[in-house]
Formats: C-alpha cells, structure tokens, sequence
C-alpha cells in the first residue's frame, strides 16, 4: 500500500470513529489535524468551492487571475483562501484557513464557551451563546475568526474542519476533494511523522520545519514549505507557548486576590477601629 | 505541552471560584467570632470591679429625658416640664454653695448656658435641656442648695419652663435604653480619666463608693475644666 | 411597636404612594433650555437615532470597526478609559472607610455616585459593542461559564462592582425617600460592601489590562508586557483621583446652590490632599514603567516614531503633572493642581487608547480611526450620564448635608458601638 492510500485508509479508518459520537466520551482522544504541503498545490482553488459548498457559503469567484494579483485574507464569507508567492522565480501556493490550535487563544478567551476546542481537534463556534464580544478576534494570532459587522444578528465566521461531516465519519470537505493530497486529514500524530519521513526523504524540496508543530503551542494544522515561511507572509515570532499560558498567570492570581485582599483589608480596618474609639474616650464624648 | 490531547490548563477555575465565594461567606462569620472583645488581663479585672461599683451608684430613673450636658427634663402637663441636674452631676460636683437661677419670664435655649453653680472660688456652667420661657423656680434650693445632692430627681428640682416647641426639644433628648448606652459611655470617659490619673486605688479602697464631689479628687486644681468636659460647656 | 405581619395591601399603597413621589421628582428643577441641555439633548437625540441604526443593520453600518480591528472607541475609550476614570471610588472608600482619614469623609459620597453611575453607563456602553447583547445573560445565569476567559472575570466583577457601589450609595436614596430604618440597615453593610468592592476593584482595574495580554503580537512592543495588568492597576489610582479632582471642581461650580457648607470648607484642603496621593501613585508608577521598560529591554525601540510618541506619553502626561502635583501640593495652588489633573486625564486617556487601539496594529497600512458617529454616541453615553447625576445631585443628599434624623442615627451608632466593646456584664440600672 502506497503512501497515498494509507492515510487516506487511516483517515477514513478515525473518520468512521466518530460515528456514534462516542469518541467525547474517551480520555485519551488523539488530536486530529491536517497537513497541507505547499510544494504539492497547484492553486486549483477546488477546496475553497468545496468548503463553500460544504458550509453553504456564497460560491467564490471563477476569475482566479484576478485573485492572486492580491492576498486575500479569509473573511465571514470564505472560510479558506488560497494565495499566490512568487519566491525565486517559483510560483507557491498557501492554503489559508483557522489553525485550529491545540491550546487555542479564542477558546481561552470565549466567556461563553461559544468558542470551543473538541477533543477530537476541531475549534468549532456555537452560534447559541455567543454574545458578538469580539474577544476571541482580538486574542487570536493568526486572526482568523471574522464578524459579521453588517448583521443585526452577527455570526463569527471560520473555519470548523467541517466538523459536522466528521461526526458522520466522513473528511473535512477540503481534504477530501484536493486534487493532488496537498491537504491531508489524520491523526496530528501521524501528519507529523509523514511530514518529517517527507523532509528527510526529499531533503531538498522542503525547508526543515513543520510550520505548526511548536508555534503557539502546537496547531492541528500543519504546513510543509519549499522556501522559508517568511516569504510566505507566515509569522515567525509568535514564539512556542499557547496563548492561553499568557493570562495564566493573572488568572491563577485571581482567587488568591479574592482570598488574601478581604482579610487584610479587615484586619486593617479593625486596627484602625481600635485606635479611634481610644482617642474618643479620652477626648469628649464618642460621636 | 503535549500537544497530541487535549488539555485545559482552567479546569478547576470553576470550582476555584465557588471555593472562594463560600471563604468570603465563612469569612464575615470568622470575623464576627474573632472580633468579640477578649478581656486583657489585669486590666480588664480592675475595670469589672469599678464598672461594679459604679453601675451601682449612678441612676437615670426611667421617665425621665436626659440631655447631653447631663440636666434632665420631666413632662409634667402640656408643654410644662421641670429641670433639674442628674445624679452623676451631683456626686460629680458635690455640694454647691450657691445656685444662679435665671428669673422667671426669662427665655432659656437648648444647648445653652442654663444656669451656674458656684463652688468656694470656681464656677460651674450647666446647659439648658430645652428651650422655652422660666414659669417657675423652686425656692427652696435657692434658700437649702443641699437638697441638689439629698433628692436631684425630686426635691431637687431646679424650675419650671414651658417649652415653645416639644417636639423638637424632645427629639434631642434621651431616654430609655439610649440614655442607658448614654450612661455606659459617660462612665467610660471616667475610667479613662481615673486611669490616666491613676486614681484606681482610692476608689477600690472604699469598696467602691467614691468620695462626694470626686471630681475634685480626680483633678485638685483643674477639676472646673474637667467639669467642663463632662458637662458640655466648653 | 405595630404588627410585625403587613398586609399586602400596606405594601401596595406603600409602592404606589413612593411611584407617584418618583415620577414627581421626574420633573427638571430648574431651567430646561440652558445651552448645556440643548447640545446634550440633541447628542443623546442622534445618539438614540444611531443606535437604531446599529441594532437593526449591525455594527459596521455606524462604526469604522474591522476584521482587522474589532474593538474601537467604544472599548478603547469608554469602557476602558471610563472605568480607570472610575478608580476615585475604590481608592477614597479605602482611604475613608478604611484607613478612617475623616478628612476626606465629605466628599466620599459623590465619589461613591460617580464611581456607580461612570460603571453602569460604560459598562453599559459595552452592551452596546455587543454583536448580540442578549446573549449577554448566558455568561451570568450559568448557561455556560467561560472562566478560562479574562473578559468573563472583567464581566463579573462589573456586574458585582455596580452591585456594591450602590449598596454603598444607597443610604443617600434611603435619606432622600425618608426610609429610616432601611437606611440603618444599609449603613451597618457599608464595611462590608467598601472592602469587597476594594477587592473586586483591584481585579478588574488589572483585569482590563489583563484582557490584552492575548495580543502579545499584535500590540507594539513599547506598549505590550506582561505587566499590563499591574500598570493599568496603579494608573486607575491616579487616574480615578485626577477625575475626582476635575468633577469636583466642576461640580463645585455647578452645584454651588446644594453643596452644604463642610464640602465647601473643605473642599481646598481635599483637593490638596488629592494631589499628595496623585503625586505618590504616580512616582511609583513611574518607576514601574521603568522596571517594564528594562525588563522588555525596550530602549531598542526608542528610536523612532512609536519611540518618540511613548516617551511623549510618559514624560508630557505623566511625569510632568506629577511634578505639577508635587509643586502644587507644596504652594498650595489649587489652580495648579487643576491644571495637573487635566493633563494627568489625558495622559490616562493616551495609555488607554495607545493600547488598545492606537498601538493595536500598529503594523498595518490600513489604521482604524473612529468614525464621528462612534463619537456621538459616545457623547451621548456621557450626556445621558451627567443627566442622571445632576438628576440624583439636585435631589439627593450627596453634595447637601445629610437630614438630622440621619445624622442622629450615625451618632447613636457610634456609641452603641463603643458601648458593646467592652465586657459583656451588663450594666444594672438603679431605679429610684
């Protein structure tokens, strides 16, 4: 069995796990991701007709010449674009879309866990609870949830690795309808040892990074590059811990405020009591 | 961090925070119990035993208004009421020489100098408990001064004033269980007084009945102004 | 003394009778067309008109917000910026109720007011951001608690917050509709509401901080560290003190027919005093930015026009009016004092927004500024807001003296309380 058949079986295989919807119940979930290697994609653009297809979005426009003359970011409307690089002369094309991150900053940062991360992987939005604060906007690094600002009952919009399908066992709709495997679907575990086995094998056609496996504390989107990830507008100073870890510290302080500022502040005002009533007493009568 | 499962690094808030809702709950009733006075040793002992003697030994009779320069005032009919001093004012100061009534048809205002008492060579102000005109001045403690510290809430009535607005003058009164607090309060002042001038030992000497006209003994020379202190009239 | 059982009709009389004193009270004293009320009129009329707008075609249709930039001047400005200027209320009830320093007593009820009514329209104007405002009860009754989240901590404790505030302004109300022993009853809570709203202060002074400490890449890197929340925490102390200091000026002025004759007494020495702790607070400040400063080994980032600007920042509108305080302070120049609070209002203004907007971004060709309807709005939540408070001024015993029967009540409090501090042997009455 050729590498391409073995993770599409092995997809199918985790895939077809989910139905029954049990897989919440378990412990010791693995992650789910995807990789999307930049050297294989011809900029088809067939994922993002899918995805629209798949979420009910509005179909993307045909005139791709037209599009790749800028880079597009994605918004309420297109849940993934694809860009256009020219690096040396090579045209490479990047697939952009929520990174789904292990440790997400928008799950983190929802007051309503209306964003939320399943154990399976997916970051996914529940439209019943969320307020429209923002917060998650402005948390995330890659700034990839995106506001329906001319709704009088806005939605935010991003990518959900299609996890409707994958309760029903079936791929995320990009993975699936990619013409050349440039995105896979699978366990994050197992991306990342093809992605390596990919690196070491064909040295010379990838950059020795897997572009989310320690940004941020980790995506369960992955990416493989020919070229440096900094022509490919990628950001490289997001540094390796989660965003969460960021309000680690201020939250854990919390409680302890909670504890430790009322009996002081009690214990101040009794002493300062005391010492009143003294000087009343001395002095005329207590008023 | 393992980035292969998940893990939510605010599990616990949830429970962190009802943790701490329920301390702050316990708190107040910690407080509550901590903040009970405790008794400070020595202190505290030789305190009780005055605070027994004297509870004992000054009386605010119920029925009757106190004000706070300590006069009292009892309603007799309508708008009439009778003035006099109280009990502690009385073995406070000790015998009077002479008392200065003012005449009848004269206004007096609360709050205001009411009257004097003379001692052999000082002379000690008591304010007026209400407002209103002098109707009548009793006589016989112009002519027996005695009967201030035989009978202060009887005999030793000082006049008769018929008061322009009672209700207003009553409402700066005290009576019942506020002049009780008000009673504590004013042998609080004392205490601190006696111990600062570490009289402690001629007052448990007599097994608690101190001496008529005390003030004098607390401060030999300056006891007018503490009578000020006392009686409001600086 | 009466029946402990009342009827339900007592309650209903009692209710009827205390609505038709309220919707009498509704009336304006005073004159109504005053050129102050017919500028904010029309700006709350606007206001009113825009918001429609908003609620019935979204956000983006009044607002210059983006994907790039989804919190404007609404956050930037009025919630964040209005509750550091709220800070006066958490400081003085600490230095008040606390520390027990009666000199500023007189003028810790319109602290306490300002403070309630600045956390309930900002806070208030944050409903207003919200993409959909009736979701906003999910994170209150449980429906689903995000605490992983520093914005549902900031939410709570506003909610708590406006809570204790008018716990604590309340016995004002109590005074004003004659409700004795309720007032009694509220003052005995005063302690207790004073210290959990110190607590709660704290949190969400440095919890608003806290709320950007995710935009690790987004905001420049002068303006970006991890000690975010401490700064916003001391800079609301200094922040909230200047504010007291510049309303109270204004309202000295404004409400000279019902400021009772101790504020006025007092109000020099106050305002002197103010400036002592404003100095103070922010001398540490100071330092703590430059703690930040060399712990983010910031200097590399002085030399250019994000440099320059931060250093603006803090010497123009900081150091300088803590100068100011301190040479006001020693000359007893009230007008110099007045001069430093404006700047150091500013100055609290410049770091709120840097963060939050202006430095937001700060690498995008494409910057937000607001639009003027964003402003309107704005100025109409503040209008609306002065409106409320001359309303409660005009009417309240917050600026007059309190009535005697509440004075009374306080004095008698006192003495019952240094009554019960000693032994529990109770004192006997002898009867005559």
């Amino acid at each position: 069995m050729d590498r391409r058949n073995f993770l599409t079986t092995v997809g199918m295989a985790v895939g077809a796990t989910f139905i029954g919807g049990n897989a919440k119940a378990s412990e010791n979930v693995e992650m789910m991701g995807i990789l999307i290697d930049t050297t294989k994609c011809l900029g088809c653009r067939s994922c993002e007709y899918s995805c629209a297809e798949v979420n009910k979005l509005p179909e993307p426009s045909d005139d791709s010449d037209e599009l790749y003359k800028s880079l597009r970011k994605t918004s309420e409307n297109s849940w993934t674009v694809v860009n256009r690089f020219e690096v040396n002369g090579n045209e490479i094309f990047v697939k952009e879309q929520c990174m789904h991150c292990a440790q997400p900053a928008c799950a983190a940062a929802c007051l309503t866990k209306a964003m939320y991360k399943t154990k399976e992987g997916p970051v996914v939005w529940d439209g019943s609870k969320c307020m429209g604060c923002r917060f998650c906007m402005i948390s995330c690094p890659f700034d990839v949830p995106k506001f329906e600002y001319f709704s009088a009952n806005p939605k935010i919009s991003k990518c959900v690795m299609c996890w409707e399908r994958l309760e029903k066992g079936e791929l995320p709709a990009c993975a699936e309808n990619c013409p050349t495997e440039a995105v896979v679907f699978g366990k994050r575990s197992d991306l990342i040892h093809e992605a390596n086995r990919r690196i070491y094998s064909e040295s010379d056609s990838y950059v020795k990074h897997i572009y989310g496996e320690h940004e941020v504390g980790g995506t369960g989107v992955l990416y493989l590059s020919s070229v440096p990830f900094e022509k490919l507008k990628f950001r490289n100073d997001l540094g390796n811990d989660a965003y969460p870890e960021l309000t680690k510290e201020f939250l854990y302080a919390v409680p302890v405020i909670l504890t430790l500022f009322p009996a002081f502040l009690l214990a101040l005002s009794n002493s300062t009591k005391r010492e009143k009533s003294l000087t009343e007493s001395e002095g005329g009568n207590g008023h | 961090m393992e980035s292969f499962y998940y893990v939510d690094i605010f599990e616990t808030k949830g429970i962190e925070y009802l943790l701490v809702i329920g301390y702050l709950i316990v708190l107040i009733f910690f407080w509550h119990v901590l903040s009970k006075p405790e008794p400070s040793l020595q202190r505290a002992e030789i305190f009780r035993q005055i605070r027994g003697a004297l509870s004992q030994w000054f009386s605010l009779p119920e029925g009757y208004y106190y004000h706070q320069g300590h006069a009292w005032v009892l309603p007799v009919e309508n708008n009439l009421v009778k003035v006099g001093i109280d009990d502690f004012t009385q073995k406070f100061l000790g015998k009077t020489d002479k008392i200065h009534l003012p005449a009848v048809g004269e206004k007096v205002k609360q709050g205001e100098k009411g009257w004097q008492l003379n001692f052999e060579n000082k002379n000690v102000d008591i304010l007026s408990p209400v407002s209103g005109k002098v109707v009548e001045i009793n006589n016989d403690i112009i002519n027996r001064p005695e009967l201030l510290n035989l009978g202060p809430y009887t005999d030793g009535w000082l006049m008769k004033v018929k008061t322009d607005r009672p209700k207003s003058v009553f409402k700066n009164l005290l009576t019942g269980k506020l002049a009780l607090s008000w009673g504590e309060n004013t042998i609080d002042m004392l205490q601190e007084k006696m111990s600062s001038t570490n009289e402690l030992g001629l007052v448990m000497q007599d097994g608690g009945l101190p001496v008529l006209g005390f003030a004098k003994i607390i401060s030999p020379d300056k006891w007018d102004v503490l009578a000020k202190e006392f009686l409001m009239t600086e | 003394m009466g029946t402990k059982r009342k009827s339900f009709s007592f309650f209903a009389s009692e209710f009827k009778k205390f609505f038709k004193f309220f919707l009498s009270e509704l009336k304006p004293k005073g004159k109504i067309l005053t050129p102050f009320n017919i500028i904010t009129g029309i700006i709350m009329l606007t206001g009113a008109i825009l918001l429609v707008i908003r609620f019935a075609f979204g956000l983006g249709t009044i607002t210059n917000l983006s994907q790039d930039y989804p919190w404007g001047l609404w956050i930037g400005f009025d919630v964040i910026t209005g509750v550091a200027f709220a800070g006066g209320a958490y400081v003085l009830t600490f230095i008040v109720y606390i520390m027990r320093v009666e000199k500023y007593h007189p003028i810790i009820r319109v602290t306490v007011l300002n403070g309630f009514l600045a956390y309930v329209f900002y806070a208030g104007a944050l409903l207003l951001d919200l993409g959909r405002p009736w979701n906003v009860i999910n994170p209150i009754i449980g429906n689903s608690f995000g605490v992983s989240s520093v914005l549902f901590l900031v939410a709570w404790h506003f909610l708590l917050y406006m809570l204790a505030e008018f716990i604590e302004f309340s016995p004002a109300a109590a005074e004003w509709l004659g409700w004795k022993k309720i007032r009694k009853v509220l003052t005995t809570l005063t302690l207790g509401t004073v210290i959990f709203g110190i607590t709660l202060s704290t949190l969400h002074q440095s919890g608003l901080g806290a709320l950007y400490l995710m935009a690790k890449s987004k905001i420049h890197p002068l303006w970006y560290t991890e000690f975010i929340p401490i700064l916003f925490f001391v800079s609301s102390i200094f922040a909230g003190l200047s504010m007291v200091i510049f309303e109270g000026s204004i309202s000295h002025k404004v409400f000279k027919h019902r400021i009772s004759h101790e504020i006025h007494k007092s109000h020099n020495d106050i305002v002197i005093g103010l400036s002592k702790i404003c100095a103070g607070a922010m001398f540490v400040y100071i330092f703590l930015k430059a703690l930040v400063f060399i712990h983010g080994k910031q200097w590399i980032y002085l030399n250019s026009g994000w440099g320059a600007w931060f250093l603006i920042e803090i010497i123009v509108f900081v150091l300088v009016p803590c100068f100011l305080f301190i040479k006001g302070y020693q000359s007893k120049k009230i007008n110099l004092i007045k001069i430093s609070a404006v700047l150091t209002l500013v100055g609290i203004i410049l770091n709120r927004l840097n963060v939050s907007v202006i430095a937001f971004k700060w690498y995008e060709a494409v910057r937000y500024y607001p639009t003027w309807m964003e402003i309107v709005v704005t100025l109409a939540v503040i209008s609306a807001e002065i409106w409320v408070f001359r309303w409660i001024v005009n009417r309240m015993p917050i600026l007059s003296d309190m009535p005697d029967w509440a004075k009374r009540q306080d004095q008698l409090g006192e003495i019952e309380i240094v009554t019960q501090k000693t032994e529990s042997s109770k004192w006997k009455v002898s009867i005559t």
